[in-house]
């Protein structure tokens, strides 16, 4: 989470909403990356950066609606989320999620032995799979809560719902996943047995 | 304690925020950039090329006619001698030093800013992997070929910089024509899948040849080594110290940044 005082998006916001446009280039630069994140895990990696862009642009546009003392970032990602749905509704296809480069990226963890490795690969893969199945909604509050790393109530803030909304469709989406895995890989034991 | 048969709700979430963790996002070079140049646009619209320039310049074909040259050329010979004197006799003359650009007596044409080359040259902007060069540290345009034609310069840490060239423009296999002196090596190149051309040992002149045959001769600014490829409809010259394999790794690795 790019932690800054929410004072100083105030000040930041502020400013821009007068039409200075250094001041939104600061408001840019600070969210870009969650932004880019929220759009790939909601509607992949090829148009997450024109999403993220298009969002930006409409935030900019839309400042004279931020109502004053509300926290920046959630209201940014509603925006995304917004645009990332339009996105991927107008491709007619969901975000596939691949976990690319990461595979070959060594472990900062005491080193898995490769039969450990092996099987931490094919749980995400397996989890991954599973979550293409889920219906958008149920999805989209894995994605946004999972992948993206947002709170409960952020999560509530960008997808528009409340939050016993988003609590009560994680618990089905979860069980939803459950009941496409077999505990088999989720057994730490699994290979040593 | 899991469920029989299925894993537990702490189990799968554990994996899911794994996934999360691993999740490599796509790069987005400039996004900065991009977003301040569209609200600029927002600001203050700005008109758009007419369509019969954009047509004229989408009639126009520039093939590319390499010739390298044992002796450096009155051109070439004046931009080397005036980047060597920028290093080597202001210091001593003034008092204070004055602010020197990378590309002064480079003859690259008009300096301007990233976003302003983004909105004047009628082609995606293509630049060094922001990751690893970061953005450029002078930008120039050129009225030719038709277009319009982008340098992009980067300071290193040795005396030459990096100049990245860009034009509207492709080349035939056929047209590129070679002309080797005996101290400077061209080679045929692949560059992410495309024809390129690899110069190296000597400067060189690069002669484009448009679709009405009229020859535009350029030369090395840097008398560096030289990959030249093409990329979509650019054509593309890097002017470095790189060695071959590392300039045609940084060409498959560029950055375009969309026209705002």
């Amino acid at each position: 989470m790019e932690g800054r005082p929410l004072d100083d998006d105030a000040r930041l916001i502020d400013s821009a909403r007068g039409g200075d446009i250094e001041a939104f280039e600061q408001l840019v630069a600070r969210y870009q990356k969650i932004a880019v994140r929220v759009a790939h895990v909601m509607c992949g990696a090829d148009d997450a950066g024109d999403v993220a862009q298009e969002a930006f642009v409409k935030a900019w546009q839309a400042l004279g609606r931020f109502r004053e003392g509300a926290a920046f970032r959630p209201w940014l990602l509603t925006i995304v989320a917004n645009e990332a749905r339009n996105t991927r509704r107008a491709a007619g296809r969901r975000a596939r999620l691949a976990l690319r480069a990461a595979e070959g990226r060594p472990s900062v963890d005491a080193a898995p032995s490769t039969e450990e490795a092996a099987l931490g690969e094919e749980r995400r893969q397996l989890v991954l799979a599973a979550v293409a199945t889920l219906s958008d909604a149920h999805r989209d509050v894995i994605s946004c809560r999972f992948f993206a790393g947002l709170s409960e109530s952020e999560t509530a803030v960008v997808l528009g719902c409340r939050r016993g909304t988003v609590k009560s469709r994680l618990s089905r989406a979860l069980a939803g996943l459950r009941s496409h895995l077999d505990a088999t890989a989720f057994d730490e034991g699994a290979l040593r047995a | 304690m899991r469920s029989r048969g299925h894993p537990s709700d702490a189990q799968l979430i554990g994996v899911l925020e794994d996934v999360g963790a691993r999740l490599d996002d796509p790069a987005t070079p400039y996004l900065q950039v991009r977003v301040r140049a569209r609200l600029e646009t927002e600001a203050a619209p700005t008109p758009a090329p007419s369509r019969l320039v954009r047509l004229l310049v989408a009639g126009v074909g520039v093939a590319v006619v390499v010739s390298a040259v044992l002796t450096f050329s009155p051109a070439t010979r004046r931009a080397v001698a005036g980047w060597l004197g920028l290093r080597g006799v202001e210091v001593e003359r003034v008092d204070t030093p004055a602010a020197t650009a990378l590309g002064r007596d480079l003859d690259l044409g008009e300096p301007l800013t990233l976003r302003e080359a983004a909105r004047r040259a009628d082609f995606d902007l293509v630049l060094l992997p922001e990751s690893r060069f970061g953005a450029p540290d002078e930008l120039y345009f050129a009225d030719a070929p038709s277009g319009g034609r982008i340098d992009a310069l980067y300071a290193t840490e040795s005396a030459l910089p990096m100049l990245l060239t860009e034009f509207r423009g492709h080349t035939e296999a056929p047209t590129i024509r070679k002309t080797v002196g005996d101290d400077v090596v061209v080679e045929p190149v692949t560059v992410d899948g495309r024809a390129g051309v690899w110069l190296e040992g000597g400067p060189h002149t690069v002669t484009y040849v448009d679709d009405d045959g009229d020859p535009l001769v350029d030369h090395t600014r840097l008398a560096g080594n030289t990959l030249i490829w093409e990329r979509g409809s650019l054509t593309l010259r890097l002017e470095s110290e790189l060695t071959k394999e590392e300039a045609i790794r940084v060409g498959e690795d560029v950055d375009v940044m969309p026209a705002p």
